[in-house]
């Protein structure tokens, strides 16, 4: 079928107008009797519908219609929404994303039954058409006095005002400008109400340095074409940057490749220096500084805003709440804060986690609450923010905290701490055993936390990232989980080998090759050991000798040596064993040149478990050392 | 009877010009709190009529605490202070329960018009 060159494409667009759909609900949610949410939600909604058609996916179309049926209603100011409304209405958005999902994999025929929730769709509607709510369309135009020291705000009361007494929307400038840009003084909404025009001004000039409030009729006509022209537009409509989509493979892939033009342009730096000739020194030199700049490029073009994956936020909190009977607010700060975009990928998950733990076993129930003279909403405050080279990721809330003393019982339980050394652990060491692999202190593990995501793996997929977990808390006031995480990536395709028990690993862009010798191959010239490879003598250094640990076992047979390459050097180097091949993330550390001589950064792998990251020139330095000597 | 008022600002020269305009003016002023953790204290014990908040307090901001007494005591009748150039923060105070705001340095009949709205 050739429009299968489209189901990206629509997935896509389709994923982005059902993120959409949320968030507008939730804002209906909040304030039901505004018009705005009811209007963008049908727009994304009839946009599914259209593009589902044209797909062929005809259960998506379906449900799409049967939503757009009600929303078309509710344009229309048939109908009240309530509780039981946005309810249905979050169920059928996510009935539709479903769908979305399953009919693009083309298992149509297994998607979810939804004949069920058609026909409550339906009745939904129809019900609507009876209660007609009355009122009157008014254009309105409000003045704020100019000498106010923040109009802004005096706008921003407005709305809330026309809103406790009526339907407000088509406001311009837009709510969000309000918030951050200049405010010029005039501001214009539309407004349904059924209050008189003398009420509305009334109600409208108590906000306070109000100069001006003039009333006009109409505008349902406004409406209807700014929903028709609006077919093309973005699902937020507002002003577009020049952007275009990329698969987010190719960023990867790209990736890949600066990371290793950024080690043979290590090489090429090293053979000009040796060659002496000063002409190729400066061409390597500019070579150099381009390929440092592309390397910026296209860090920067991985840059995404963490609001991407804060978004999927307040309708999960929303829904968790709901589930275990508890109120909640939920205040998100620094969603402009951007981040690598694969790093964006992995913490969405530990975040998910922390809020569910809050929400959980953190946020007490109203009642509690109640009891411990606290306010019945739980306060659940999740934000970025950017110092320095970091980005800090902060999860708090204001439950009860974590108690130190179980924690303690439970260490000392688990034998991991005997129980007087604990007295002289400071809270946060305390606290970090919690992200011990099997820790879980909670009673039981219940269906909103409880999915195996545990806090350990939370700590283990930040240290992957080459970031620290803390863990704050006072009991009966609160916790909270801080990320500080780098602002970017260093993958590197390294060579895993062990020895004895160590993991090391040995950057591919070095390895010439690997191999296997007996120890007949192995000579000895003036002391040091040399293989011999087809026809090439190799010096011949064991990792085990270098390193200072381990032991070599003279009556091995079979060595396993990995061959480094620099340029003209080479030289091969004994191991107990080779894992394989694995990506790393860098993480460079702080020591000094004597104490770590071999290494250059560190890496967790893909187990959890920390590894040293060798560093090629020192090693190669030792097999030229040994090559002198045996010359 | 006169009205009560409970004053909540960390800057002592702040809380007596406020408590100046506002006593003569014929208002009571019956409590002053420096953080907004004192704010939510002397509001449970002295329930005035109406309460003048500064934003940027220790201990607890002014926003914080105009939510917390406002989730207690719904009918809160709350007057936000502000510095010049915080509409983003006063966006927020209004979201959180506050009637209404003031801007600092004072002008006394601005301050009375707003006191007049807040308690309607």
């Amino acid at each position: 079928m050739e429009l299968s060159q489209y189901g990206e494409l629509f997935l896509s667009e389709s994923r982005e107008h059902v993120s959409a759909i949320n968030d507008l609900l939730l804002k209906l949610e909040a304030a039901p009797a505004s018009r705005e949410p009811v209007e963008g939600v049908f727009r994304s909604v009839h946009t599914i519908k259209g593009m589902s058609a044209t797909m062929g996916y005809t259960r998506v179309a379906d449900l799409a219609h049967q939503m757009e049926e009600l929303l078309e209603r509710l344009r229309k100011g048939k109908g009240a929404v309530d509780g039981a409304l946005t309810d249905l209405l979050f169920e059928s958005a996510d009935a539709l994303e479903q769908s979305i999902e399953i009919a693009v994999e083309e298992v149509e025929s297994e998607g979810p039954e939804i004949s069920e929730l058609l026909a409550r769709l339906r009745a939904a509607a129809e019900d609507t058409a009876e209660s007609d709510t009355g009122g009157v369309e008014m254009r309105l135009r409000v003045v704020v006095s100019p000498g106010s020291a923040l109009p802004a705000v005096r706008a921003f009361m407005t709305i809330r005002a026309a809103r406790e007494i009526g339907a407000v929307s088509e406001i311009d400038p837009p709510e969000e400008a309000l918030l951050t840009s200049a405010f010029a003084g005039t501001l214009h909404f539309q407004l349904r109400t059924e209050r008189a025009p003398a009420e509305v001004e009334a109600a409208l000039r108590a906000v306070g340095e109000i100069d001006e409030v003039e009333i006009g009729a109409g505008g349902a006509e406004d409406v209807a074409r700014g929903v028709e022209g609006s077919g093309v537009a973005g699902p937020t409509g507002s002003a577009r940057a020049r952007n275009i989509r990329v698969d987010l493979r190719r960023l990867d892939a790209l990736m890949n490749q600066i990371g290793e033009l950024v080690i043979i342009r290590g090489r090429l730096q090293r053979l000009a220096e040796l060659r002496d000739a000063p002409e190729l020194e400066e061409t390597v030199d500019r070579a150099a500084r381009l390929i440092s700049e592309l390397q910026d490029e296209i860090m920067q073009a991985r840059m995404v805003p963490v609001g991407q994956v804060f978004d999927r936020f307040p309708r999960l909190v929303r829904d968790a709440a709901r589930t275990l009977d508890k109120q909640v607010d939920l205040l998100i700060e620094g969603k402009e804060i951007e981040f690598d975009r694969s790093m964006l990928d992995e913490i969405g998950d530990p975040i998910v986690h922390l809020l569910r733990n809050s929400l959980d076993h953190g946020i007490e129930s109203p009642r509690e609450r109640r009891a411990a003279g606290k306010p019945p909403g739980g306060m659940l405050r999740l934000t970025a923010a950017r110092e320095r080279s970091q980005v800090v990721i902060r999860v708090e809330d204001d439950g009860r905290g974590i108690q130190r003393e179980r924690i303690v019982e439970r260490a000392v339980a688990q034998g991991l701490v005997a129980r007087d050394s604990m007295t002289a652990l400071g809270d946060e060491e305390i606290f970090q055993l919690l992200t011990r692999p099997g820790f879980s202190t909670a009673r039981e593990v219940t269906d909103v936390s409880g999915r195996g995501v545990g806090l350990d793996v939370v700590a283990t997929r930040v240290r992957a990232l080459g970031g620290i977990l803390e863990i704050a808390s006072r009991a009966g006031e609160g916790t909270s989980f801080t990320l500080r995480l780098p602002l970017t990536l260093a993958i590197v395709r390294a060579l895993l080998v062990k020895l004895g028990t160590e993991t090391y690993a040995l950057p591919m862009a070095h390895v010439s090759e690997t191999v296997e010798i007996t120890a007949e191959e192995i000579r000895s010239v003036k002391g040091c050991s040399v293989a011999v490879l087809r026809d090439e003598v190799v010096p011949l250094l064991s990792l085990s000798s270098l390193l200072r640990c381990g032991a070599d076992d003279p009556a091995r047979r079979l060595r396993t040596a990995v061959v480094l390459e620099r340029g003209e050097h080479r030289m091969g180097v004994e191991v107990d064993e080779l894992v394989g091949q694995q990506e790393i993330v860098v993480k460079s550390f702080d020591a000094t040149a004597e104490t770590l001589q071999f290494f250059s950064g560190a890496t967790i792998l893909s187990d959890g478990r920390p590894a040293l990251i060798l560093d090629v020139g020192s090693l190669l330095a030792q097999g030229s050392a040994a090559e002198a000597v045996a010359a | 009877m006169a009205q009560t008022v409970l004053i909540c600002d960390d800057a002592i020269f702040m809380r007596t010009m406020i408590g100046d305009i506002l006593t003569q003016a014929g208002f009571q002023i019956v409590g002053e709190a420096e953080t907004g953790l004192q704010a939510v204290d002397k509001y449970r014990a002295l329930k005035p009529d109406l309460v003048t908040m500064d934003i940027v307090m220790p201990d607890m901001g002014g926003i914080d605490a105009v939510r917390e007494i406002v989730k207690e005591h719904p009918d809160a009748k709350v007057l936000m202070c502000s510095a010049m150039g915080q509409q983003a923060l006063v966006i927020e105070a209004i979201q959180a329960g506050a009637r209404d705001f003031v801007v600092k340095p004072f002008q006394p009949s601005r301050v009375l018009e707003a006191v007049q709205r807040v308690l309607g």
